[in-house]
């Protein structure tokens, strides 16, 4: 293979363990594809390639050695720049941050160090994780890898824009009503919001207490399934972080059929007002579904609506209160519709907000048993529109912009809402050509049956 | 004065204040919710996915 940045994680760990190549091989063979793709993309804030570099001699010395070396030894990765690192700034695509390092290190990239991963460096995203569409008003839009005039999604726009461009080969993201699934969908690669609670939020900026999930953007299924693996699981550190036991997920991601498995198709809700493009990649992806022995039924959804006000009162609510004191003495270091959407958390009341949590306690195990009844995962858009153009989604585009972006993040939302883990596969283009995703929602704490899905479902395009 | 509720129907009367069994202790956390979905999941039979 002439570019080693077209191998799969497995693949290029294959390749290491051989002796085809070297880490520092690996890590070259991306940093050229950086020179190449950074200026178009602007997907990394950050690119710290000397650090890289060190590691990756490292590992090569360890193999040298016969040293013991992690699951992921030499493989490079970028993260989205709200993954904090002792020592080292996390702006959090933010001003306010851009100039005070971090204190302690994230669990999850304790553990991908710990695995052997090879951190680039921090990657793009929207201020504050708040956006869909990857806009910033600090250091400019991450651009879509397939076209630049186009949106590469957001929050996680960097970690879509790095992982689709090939420049890594993996990334992290975090997902609070869509931020890894909308930029993943968009530019064409794998992204996983596990179930809340799934994956440590240790040490991550937060944005949402009740619906911030980090997540995994990657190239393929598998190589989605090989960095959950790493990341999942109990941290003492998190309190919110779940002590059930982790089921590995890699050995489920693998070419298979899905006979025995029901998937639901909703009546309602998911599927209402969707473009032709994505009704057409739904049809398409129904059908493969069933050729790979999926048992398809329809599944009435009935009342997310309620859902998606009850997620955006959550997601203000909380980043208010997280951002009242910068808003009060900082206000113009904020990127103006970023101020002023965090602003609408104020106009929210306490009991309004409580009643919101505590109705969720009981709406998600009715859903729950709902969705039993019919099927063990459903299907649904991640956009219910094509991919939009940069400028066509410029929230200073005036109201038409405006209502665009809120169509961005409807069907993703709910599923933050619901705390159930999803994963977005690519699943065809749309007319512009550009990338354009499904996703699969199933119980918590099943992401293995996800993987077994979409991994199945990648298999046969 | 106030309406005499304690005639009418438990939940009329009792309405959203009515305690849950785990009340009287904070909410449990939202993830302990899904994580007893989760186990009564479970329990129900379901075909052998992985």
């Amino acid at each position: 293979m002439n570019d080693l940045t077209d191998l799969s994680i497995s693949g290029a760990i294959s390749g290491l363990e051989r002796g085809d190549f070297t880490a520092v091989e690996l890590l070259r063979a991306c940093l050229s594809k950086i020179e190449t793709r950074q200026p178009e993309t602007n997907a990394f804030i950050d690119l710290r390639a000397e650090e890289a570099m060190a590691v990756a001699r490292d590992v090569d010395d360890r193999r040298r050695n016969g040293d013991a070396v992690g699951p992921l030894s030499g493989i490079p990765l970028a993260h989205k720049d709200m993954f904090f690192r002792e020592g080292r700034i996390s702006t959090c695509g933010s001003k306010i941050l851009a100039d005070r390092p971090a204190t302690t290190t994230a669990t999850v990239l304790g553990r991908l160090d710990a695995a052997g991963a090879v951190d680039l460096g921090t990657l793009n995203m929207s201020e504050f994780a708040l956006g869909p569409t990857g806009h910033n008003a600090h250091y400019g839009p991450a651009r879509n890898p397939h076209n630049p005039d186009f949106i590469s999604g957001g929050s996680s726009s960097g970690s879509g824009a790095a992982v689709g461009a090939g420049m890594v080969f993996g990334a992290l993201g975090s997902d609070t009503a869509g931020s890894v699934r909308i930029p993943a969908s968009l530019c064409g690669a794998v992204g996983l919001k596990p179930t809340m609670g799934r994956v440590s939020g240790y040490g991550t900026m937060p944005l949402s207490k009740s619906l911030d999930t980090v997540g995994v953007l990657a190239r393929s299924v598998a190589d989605c399934a090989l960095i959950f693996d790493i990341i999942a699981g109990h941290d003492p550190r998190d309190p919110d972080s779940s002590r059930k036991p982790v089921d590995p997920c890699r050995a489920a991601a693998v070419a298979g059929d899905l006979v025995g498995i029901k998937i639901g198709r909703p009546t309602d809700y998911y599927f209402d007002g969707v473009h032709d493009d994505v009704a057409r990649a739904l049809d398409a992806a129904i059908s493969r579904l069933g050729d790979l022995g999926a048992e398809i039924v329809d599944l009435p959804i009935h009342h997310h609506e309620p859902a998606i006000e009850a997620a955006t009162i959550l997601v203000t609510s909380e980043a208010a209160a997280l951002h009242a004191e910068w808003l009060a003495n900082r206000p113009e270091d904020y990127g103006r519709p970023v101020r002023e959407r965090i602003e609408t958390g104020f106009t929210r009341s306490a009991p309004e907000y409580l009643k919101i949590l505590s109705d969720r306690q009981i709406r998600v195990p009715m859903f729950a048993e709902h969705m039993r009844t019919h099927c063990d995962a459903f299907l649904a858009p991640v956009m219910d529109l094509p991919t939009p153009t940069i400028e066509e989604s410029d929230s200073e585009g005036g109201p038409a912009s405006l209502e665009l972006i809120s169509r961005l993040n409807c069907k993703t939302r709910t599923v933050n809402y619901l705390g159930f883990p999803a994963i977005t596969v690519p699943a065809g283009t749309d007319t512009n050509g550009m990338p354009l995703g499904i996703q699969f929602v199933s119980q918590p704490f099943s992401e293995r049956l996800l993987f077994k899905i979409a991994a199945a479902f990648e298999l046969i395009k | 004065m106030k309406e005499d509720n304690r005639s009418k129907p438990a939940e009329e009367s009792a309405g959203s204040m009515e305690r849950r069994p785990d009340n009287g202790r904070p909410d449990p956390s939202f993830v302990s919710v899904l994580e007893h979905i989760a186990e009564a999941l479970t329990d129900h039979e379901r075909p052998n996915r992985s």
